[in-house]
């Protein structure tokens, strides 16, 4: 504040203090009336402090409510609590548009004492509820009083007792319940008739009761019994993806007919895998995910006897995954020639070696093919002989180094391939072995592929981290050592 | 070709389908029909609608979205803040400007971009304390320390998240 400015103000409020001590007649009134005094020049300057958000013009606070309101909209729950503290413009905003407030995370138990005072804030919205909690009676009663204008639930603790049999959850679209030691009835169709999207992750007892699965039930996440899953294929005609988990023993795969709209099937499964997964062919499923163990190898051979089955194969054996510096390693992936996918996480190739007994001599369908150099090597060292006609593109990934050739590897003949992709390892620098590798491939071609030089017209060298100008040098001349015969690769390896 | 005439009497030529990016123009341009009359834009001025305008040059045959899009949108859908590569650069601006962009995005009713400079604003405040927040965008507390402290209070399970 100026000295001029100050001293007025000082001059003024002296000035009104000495008039209205004129009129009064003892000193506690003196005092009540400099009391009065101070509370009217606090209350002008919270106004003036407040009437800077909304005058100073290049500031956010200059924004029409629905645009901040608008600018809210993108916040998660916690932001939008977070602004009605930061001005009284900003929290009469926030809180006056309930839509801001439908969408609601709890994850801490304070969050659930404020639950019902948050849940005020929405009107009479539909609401899409994320809840973490310790007691579930303490959610309860908001839950079933809320219920019928929960579009999406989500419960992360012990679900409350009697919830399925309390009113009725018209406008659920959405359950997930996700509490992995529970065992409890899962959802019923009355008390949720228009269920899309079902959820469970606990062990669940009979999906069925007196009622049918939920009719408009497109998503399905969890655990069946075998009967139950059968059941959802003939009364589900709107399914669209079924993920079934956790299914030891594995009776429990459901029987055909897979209803039309049903095109990803993921299974998790232990045994007996092929009984019915072979019924699943040719019923226009798009994708079928398997996560399962060594033992269900057996049904790679599947894979490539029916084309038209759009195999996902995952193995959950424990093994050297994380070695690879890689949090979703390919793997092995094999392409049939309708362009469905194979594909083997190298978590399944722990020691000891991989067994490729599994893997059928003849692969007549197979177009490309994705591998490493160690699953090569076991792979051509392990297996009788490989005839694979169609084969055009061989890619090998993850390489770091020359591969550890030996003269006694079987023969793998792939006439066709005329494509070799090398895709170095993450974070290599291979310049020194580059030329090393390819004269190595070049004699892989030539004695294990049974393919005559330059029959390779394309190799394509790829994460190699080198300066750009070097890498399409060496890749030019690369080209030209993978097509050109040496006569020092008749004494190498 | 339109002309647009800014608040400092700027005038801009532009495409047809680049300026239809805007509804309000797109609807000023059906309303008057063919004619060579200028369009006025007197709450943008001209480095604010260049900025505007090489946005809608980048998406220009972009589809433009529903007019009713927002009422169909399901409020309890999650909405992502993500915001591609080039937009990303596109709003890299000063305050000052991004305010105008979205102030003008508003009047001339350009939803993408509207969405692309609201979700900047939200990026900003995401993280912050209502303190920094203030702090971020020049706003004053005009609570009493009373009042904070009860809506502090309020919002404690907000916090640590």
């Amino acid at each position: 504040m100026t000295d001029p400015a100050h001293n007025q103000l000082y001059g003024l409020v002296v000035d009104i203090m000495r008039d209205s001590m004129r009129e009064l007649s003892s000193a506690i009134d003196v005092k009540k009336a400099a009391n009065a005094l101070r509370c009217v020049v606090d209350q002008a300057l919270a106004d003036a402090e407040q009437s800077w958000n909304t005058l100073n013009v290049w500031t956010i606070a200059h924004f029409p409510p629905e645009l901040l309101a608008h600018i809210f909209s993108w916040l998660d729950i916690a932001g939008r609590a977070r602004v009605t503290e930061v001005c009284r413009e900003w929290r009469a905003i926030a809180l006056g548009e309930p839509s801001l407030w439908t969408q609601i995370t709890i994850r801490n138990d304070e969050g659930i004492r404020c639950f019902e005072d948050l849940l005020r804030r929405s009107g009479t919205l539909c609401l899409a509820l994320d809840l973490d909690y310790r007691d579930p009676n303490a959610v309860a009663p908001i839950i079933a009083s809320n219920i019928s204008r929960i579009a999406s639930l989500t419960l992360r603790g012990i679900c409350p007792t009697g919830l399925f049999h309390g009113p009725s959850a018209t406008q659920l679209r959405e359950f997930e319940h996700r509490n992995d030691s529970e065992l409890i009835s899962i959802p019923r169709s009355n008390w949720a008739p228009n269920l899309q999207r079902l959820s469970l992750s606990g062990f669940y007892v009979s999906l069925l009761g007196d009622d049918r699965p939920f009719r408009h039930l497109t998503h399905f996440y969890g655990s069946l019994a075998n009967s139950d899953a059968t059941e959802l294929f003939t009364h589900c005609p709107h399914l669209v993806l079924l993920h079934l988990t956790d299914i030891e023993g594995l009776q429990y795969l459901p029987r055909p007919p897979i209803p039309p709209s049903l095109s990803t099937l993921n299974l998790h499964a232990y045994a007996n895998l092929r009984t019915y997964l072979r019924a699943y062919d040719g019923h226009g499923l798009q994708h079928i995910h398997v996560v399962s163990n060594s033992e269900n190898w057996e049904i790679v051979p599947l894979f490539f006897a029916s084309p038209a089955l759009p195999w996902t194969f995952f193995s959950d054996v424990e093994g050297d995954g994380a070695d690879w510096g890689d949090p979703n390693p390919p793997g092995l992936i094999l392409r049939n020639e309708a362009g469905m996918v194979l594909r083997i996480q190298p978590a399944a190739f722990s020691a000891p070696r991989t067994n490729w007994s599994w893997l059928p001599p003849q692969l007549p369908n197979l177009t490309s093919m994705t591998i490493a150099p160690h699953q090569f090597e076991d792979l051509v060292g392990q297996t009788p002989g490989l005839y694979a006609p169609s084969l055009a593109t061989l890619e090998f990934i993850k390489c770091h180094s020359p591969f550890d050739y030996h003269k006694d590897f079987v023969p793998f003949h792939a006439p066709n391939l005329r494509e070799l992709v090398v895709v170095f390892r993450v974070g290599e620098r291979p310049y020194a072995k580059v030329l090393h590798l390819v004269k190595e491939l070049r004699v892989l071609l030539r004695d294990t592929l049974g393919l005559p030089t330059g029959s390779v017209s394309r190799l394509t060298l790829k994460n190699f981290s080198a300066r750009d100008g070097d890498v399409a040098v060496l890749s030019q001349i690369a080209q030209e050592v993978i097509m050109t015969d040496d006569p020092e690769d008749a004494t190498s390896p | 070709m339109v002309n647009l005439v800014t608040s400092d009497n700027e005038t801009f030529t532009v495409d047809k389908d680049v300026a239809e990016r805007s509804v309000l123009i797109k609807n000023m341009l059906e309303d008057v029909g063919e004619s060579d009359q200028p369009i006025p834009l007197p709450n943008v001025s001209s480095p604010v609608l260049k900025k505007v305008l090489e946005y809608c040059e980048h998406h220009r045959g972009e589809p433009l979205p529903a007019a009713d899009a927002d009422s169909n949108q399901d409020e309890t859908r999650k909405r992502s803040t993500d915001i591609s590569e080039w937009d990303q650069k596109f709003i890299t601006v000063d305050q000052e400007m991004l305010f105008e962009i979205i102030l003008a995005a508003n009047y001339l009713d350009i939803k993408p971009l509207l969405d692309v400079g609201c979700k900047t604003v939200a990026n900003m405040i995401k993280g912050k304390t209502p303190e920094e927040i203030r702090k971020l965008f020049n706003i004053v507390n005009d609570f009493t320390p009373e009042e904070e402290a009860q809506i502090k209070k309020e919002n404690e399970w907000a916090e640590d998240r």
